[in-house]
């Protein structure tokens, strides 16, 4: 079975890197820098960031392989 | 500055398509790094498309403090009104046309402690309405002081030793009148989702408690980190509770 993945989109002018996002997100996908919210490539696609986020800065989308038998 | 920039960005296609009930020029919104009013935002845009409501038949009404900013960033007709008085403006609006989807977003301060007369009142008069009340348990706005739902032995800007007093109980005010009364925070989310949107389809006045983090003001002197510490301190100190008819003061849960 293979692993969702996500595609993340973070609207740097809407971000206030507050944080939510770090600590929520299961496999630690985000990382601050230099007061910069960035994202390094793992996301999994659970969604927790883009519910939470105070600021509407984050989408997330799943990404289709081949597999969409389901819809 | 910007080499690392997200790798894939540009390929999204999804639209949030709920966010089309807000004024998106407008955000970034003017509150603090952390703050929950904008999860409530988008639960009030997630309930409101899940019932199809219309733009030109809905009005928001706010009163003052750091939540009464938001109805200004509804794209709807918005009423920013006086402080306290949300609840008689919104009526007002409501008996002038009653076609008209009235919702007001406001704190805890605005509405149960300069506009607790109002709250009374509306709940005796039963007007078709419905409440969303961003409780964040202090005047947010104003630096910190306490409010009517801070809990006993809170410390704030007012009350460094702790509060000595009990909170407020919404709960048996509209319990008393059968109007709806719900409990929720912004951490259980779908709970919170579920309750607006019964409580947007409730014939009578109908009152969501949200209970909201305000990391600056208010979480900082209770000791914690970040707002992402204070949502767990919601995920660990409120349970639901879908059985019995009255809520405890560490439970959430549905009054009808």
């Amino acid at each position: 079975m293979a692993k969702k993945q996500g595609i993340v989109s973070i609207d740097h002018k809407r971000c206030k890197v507050c944080g939510i996002c770090v600590n929520m997100c299961p496999v630690k996908n985000y990382t601050i820098k230099n007061h910069k919210l960035h994202e390094l490539g793992q996301c999994i696609a659970c969604l927790q960031c883009e519910r939470y986020c105070p600021d509407m800065a984050l989408v997330i989308d799943i990404k289709n392989d081949k597999d969409t038998s389901t819809g | 500055m910007d080499k690392i920039e997200t790798v894939q960005e540009g390929n999204v296609t999804k639209v949030l398509t709920h966010l089309n009930y807000l004024k998106q020029e407008r955000l970034p919104t003017q509150w603090c790094p952390g703050c929950g009013n904008g999860i409530v935002l988008k639960l009030v845009c997630q309930a409101m498309e899940k019932l199809d409501f219309s733009q030109k038949n809905t009005v928001m009404v706010s009163g003052i403090g750091c939540s009464g900013r938001s109805a200004g960033y509804f794209d709807l007709d918005s009423i920013h009104s006086v402080h306290g008085r949300a609840i008689p403006v919104a009526e007002g609006i409501k008996n002038a046309n009653p076609a008209l989807n009235v919702i007001i977003i406001s704190g805890d301060g605005d509405l149960l402690g300069i506009g607790g007369n109002h709250l009374l009142h509306a709940s005796r008069r039963n007007t078709n309405i419905s409440i969303v009340c961003i409780a964040n348990s202090i005047y947010g706005m104003t630096g910190g002081q306490t409010s009517p739902t801070t809990e006993q032995g809170s410390k704030t800007l007012t009350t460094p030793q702790g509060n000595a007093d009990t909170p407020i109980d919404v709960q048996a005010i509209l319990k008393a009148h059968n109007s709806y009364y719900a409990r929720t925070t912004v951490f259980h989310f779908n709970h919170a989702e579920k309750c607006i949107t019964e409580s947007l389809q409730h014939e009578g006045l109908s009152f969501v408690e949200i209970k909201t983090q305000c990391i600056t003001n208010d979480g900082r002197r209770r000791g914690f980190k970040n707002a992402y510490e204070m949502m767990m301190s919601y995920k660990e100190n409120y349970k639901i509770n879908s059985k019995t008819d009255t809520l405890e003061h560490n439970e959430i849960g549905i009054i009808k």
